[in-house]
């Protein structure tokens, strides 16, 4: 019997199964993303008090079965609970917007500690300073780039012109070529989407920030508005699906 | 399962599909019904055949409700029926088995109404695949003064109950949430009656 893992986690997601079990996938610090069955959790909560909760960080015990892919999961201790977060609608989306897109970047047991930190990161400010397009893009950014998608945003995709160095001319993101194309680069092609100067701009410095998101204030709404609905689609394409939470959050997107 | 005769094989398989009842439970039931006299057997048959079509939802509230065939398809429940009941009170919850739930802590005298579901951002179940305009129709037709959420301590019944106040409130109406003793992720119908008793009686304004 292999032992067990103890790491810590955050809760994507949970949904019943059957009667009185849960199946339940964490984000984990140690071992990348972690789905796998909680038995009992629907009926006694004894053994899972208050932590299978999606956005919930948590000290994960489970173990690997053989022969399964779903992990058993031995116990599951609250460590914080980001209360603000199910107070507020629009923080309610953006959160499982967080949460989804994670889901659906990476693979189970794909460690990254840096999505890890990342992720706490997103949902800790979520919490303490509620949602913003800015700290949305800047989240759908990094957990791009941290998960291997990041969009080449400096030049054309084709033939290498810059944005910055040519004044003229209409820019285009291409979701097959994971970046921009110049107006010559992106005729005829049907699968773009016109990006401004000013989107451009903003997904340059977001790009650059570390850590945390810089200054809102320089930044206008409507840049980073089509810099997520760009986003948005590049991470569905990347994914392979529409995102189930993308209505929700389109509703509530801003506070 | 072949070495059972064909119909004791068909029953096991079908009481498999019941939760929490595994084949062994399955070949034990089956083999007791084989032992019990014909009309004990025909009475459980019939009392499962008739289920689907005694039962249906009330036209008011959505909770289950006897079809009464002596009116004719008019689909109304014991709770909405009741003169003695509280018309000014709606406890909205998610599903036709907590009505029961809230029911059995006695501390609750006042209508229902069931949403079936909740809004599940992460399933993508927005308001419009819940019964919420019904409940909107019902709150402004008829001197509602308290509308009490009574959705699961989860993050969708947290967002079902933020939601159903910022349409609900604007209406002048009071709307209130069920107090926090039970634990997150908890449910309202494996509560106790009395812990779902003092969350009702110790209910907040949102
Ligand atoms: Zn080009
Ligand atoms: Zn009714």
């Amino acid at each position: 019997m292999p032992s067990f893992v103890v790491t810590p986690a955050v809760v994507l997601r949970s949904r019943p199964y059957g009667e009185s079990d849960k199946i339940v996938s964490f984000f984990t610090e140690l071992h990348g993303k972690v789905t796998g069955i909680a038995k009992g959790a629907k009926r006694s909560r004894r053994r899972f008090v208050n932590s299978l909760e999606p956005f919930s960080l948590v000290r994960l015990r489970f173990q690997e079965r053989a022969n399964a892919s779903l992990a058993f999961i031995h116990a599951c201790d609250l460590v914080r609970v980001f209360k603000s977060l199910t107070a507020h609608l629009d923080r309610i989306a953006h959160a499982s917007y967080f949460m989804e897109i994670t889901d659906g970047l990476v693979g189970e047991r794909d460690e990254n500690r840096a999505i890890f930190t990342h992720l706490t990161n997103g949902l800790s400010r979520l919490d303490e300073h509620g949602s913003s397009l800015l700290s949305l893009t800047f989240f759908e950014l990094k957990l791009l780039a941290l998960a291997g998608y990041q969009p080449h945003l400096g030049q054309c995709r084709r033939c290498g012109m810059g944005w910055r160095e040519h004044r003229s001319g209409a820019w285009r993101f291409s979701l097959r070529d994971g970046g921009i194309l110049c107006e010559g680069c992106a005729a005829f092609r049907k699968e773009v989407l016109p990006l401004s100067r000013g989107a451009l701009g903003a997904i340059a410095a977001l790009q650059q920030a570390r850590g945390v998101p810089p200054d809102g204030d320089s930044f206008p709404l409507e840049a980073l508005g089509e810099s997520h609905l760009a986003l948005l689609r590049f991470l569905q394409f990347q994914i392979g699906r529409e995102l189930k939470s993308a209505p929700f959050l389109e509703a509530y997107l801003l506070p | 399962m072949s070495s059972y005769p064909a119909p004791l094989e068909r029953l096991i398989r079908e009481l498999c599909k019941l939760p929490g009842i595994g084949e062994k439970t399955a070949a034990r039931l089956a083999f007791f019904m084989l032992k019990e006299n014909a009309d004990d057997v025909m009475a459980l048959a019939d009392s499962i055949g008739k289920l689907k079509q005694a039962l249906g939802l009330c036209r008011t509230c959505f909770g289950l409700c006897e079809i009464d065939s002596r009116r004719d398809g008019e689909l109304s429940c014991r709770v909405c029926e009741d003169p003695r009941r509280e018309r000014e009170k709606i406890c909205v919850v998610e599903e036709p088995s907590d009505v029961m739930a809230v029911e059995k802590s006695l501390e609750y005298k006042g209508l229902y109404h069931v949403l079936h579901g909740t809004i599940s951002p992460l399933d993508g179940v927005g308001p419009d695949a819940l019964k919420i305009r019904e409940l909107l129709e019902r709150v402004r037709n008829a001197g509602v003064h308290e509308i009490i959420v009574a959705t699961n301590p989860t993050v969708e019944g947290e967002a079902t109950a933020l939601y159903l106040s910022k349409v609900i409130k604007p209406l002048g109406i009071r709307v209130t949430r069920i107090a926090r003793g039970l634990p997150m992720g908890g449910d309202i119908e494996y509560t106790d009656a009395v812990t779902l008793g003092k969350a009702l009686e110790g209910r907040r304004e949102i």
